[in-house]
């Protein structure tokens, strides 16, 4: 029986670590696809702030910084990704004016999830899928922070706090057409957690996905 | 000896890396998983239909029936359906991206909870965390390993995360683990 426990154990282990290590690069979603025309002019719904965000304007300033940042998406080398405008607009999907939201009054994105990319996207193009919609939803049952707000994640961030520059960055990520890369650090990498200010600056995994896609 | 294996697989639990696996999800714990599912179980995929839902939001719906229960309400023979964001109809696809993907013929276990938009519907508790495909091991037993999510290709390379529950675990050591658990 110890011999039976021994082989479970090892296989476990031996398993765990195959699983975390398969995923050793970007990922593109599958099946692969993409916007033709760039950059994407995303809307930022201004109906419901980010009220978590105490940093004077709700993480406003923070988001857009992150978002139009040459070390965010459009500073790739892909070319310019993005541009965005701040509207009082919700999110619809299939409307094709990608939205980020700050609510989710559908109730997608409950227990512990901290955001949803919804991608919209046709089958044509000689079988190529063309994204025509991307909306993001941040759940209202999490604390965010900004950077603004907690200049320090060891020092002002706290516990079960996230940053919501680089939630942001990693949905927009998702908005593009990347997956999750395994690369730990890369602001596609699978897993976030509290109080990780680092998650918005792109490394060169994010960089070669975003380039190889476009 | 026999009560030391869920005990042993408890602790691999514990300490296995939860990988989150979606858009952006908290890690959470195995016993985290556990504690508000309201229902565990076994399923087939008998049907999928995808509609365009008055909101406008895309959603399917998939008929799951009951192969065997782990945990909660639901009994074995039964069939229900469970609700998730995301399909496709006509040529016109919506992906939550990390939110389950049910395909017919699927044999499943899944972790159910309520919907809180008022409809009261099943979905799958803690989308990609509470979603695993059950295979045959070298003996030819029941195994889990984490169901394909929306974002990923089914039949294309796969990549194969633990999630939360570890690869290969045995559905009965599953079983136990819960009971333990609750």
């Amino acid at each position: 029986m110890i011999r039976k426990i021994t082989l479970i154990c090892a296989a476990s282990v031996a398993l765990t670590v195959l699983a975390d290590t398969t995923a050793d690069a970007y990922q593109l979603l599958s099946p692969q696809r993409k916007w033709y025309n760039t950059p994407v002019m995303v809307e930022f719904n201004n109906n419901y702030p980010e009220t978590s965000v105490t940093d004077g304007d709700y993480g406003k300033q923070a988001i857009t910084a992150s978002y139009f940042s040459n070390n965010g998406w459009n500073g790739t080398g892909a070319g310019t990704m993005l541009d965005g405008m701040i509207l009082s607009r919700n999110a619809v999907q299939g409307d094709g004016r990608p939205t980020v939201q700050f609510n989710d009054p559908h109730g997608y994105c409950g227990g512990n999830c901290l955001a949803v990319t919804l991608t919209g996207f046709w089958h044509w193009r000689g079988g190529v899928e063309e994204i025509d919609d991307a909306d993001i939803y941040f759940s209202p049952n999490t604390q965010f922070t900004s950077e603004r707000e907690d200049p320090s994640a060891f020092w002002d961030c706290s516990a079960g706090e996230f940053y919501i520059e680089g939630v942001l960055q990693h949905e927009l990520g998702h908005l593009l057409g990347l997956d999750h890369s395994g690369v730990v650090g890369a602001t596609m990498y699978s897993g976030v957690s509290a109080c990780d200010k680092t998650v918005d600056e792109l490394g060169n995994d994010d960089r070669n996905g975003i380039n190889a896609l476009y | 000896m026999n009560r030391l294996i869920p005990l042993l697989i408890l602790g691999l639990l514990a300490s296995a890396v939860p990988t989150a696996h979606a858009t952006s999800f908290r890690e959470i714990s195995f016993a985290d998983l556990v504690e508000k599912t309201e229902a565990v179980v076994q399923v087939k995929v008998v049907s999928t239909t995808s509609e365009w839902t008055a909101i406008p939001d895309l959603r399917t719906t998939a008929e799951l029936e009951v192969v065997r229960s782990l945990h909660g309400p639901l009994t074995a023979g039964q069939t229900f359906d469970v609700v998730e964001v995301g399909g496709t109809v006509d040529d016109y696809t919506v992906e939550a991206v990390g939110f389950p993907k049910f395909r017919e013929g699927d044999n499943l276990v899944v972790f159910l909870s309520r919907w809180t938009d008022g409809s009261n519907d099943w979905r799958v508790h803690m989308y990609g965390q509470g979603f695993y495909e059950v295979v045959k091991d070298a003996a030819g037993r029941d195994a889990l390993i984490a169901g394909a999510v929306q974002g990923e290709e089914r039949n294309g390379p796969r990549v194969v995360l633990t999630r939360v529950v570890p690869a290969l675990m045995r559905i009965d050591d599953l079983v136990e683990t819960i009971q333990n658990l609750r």
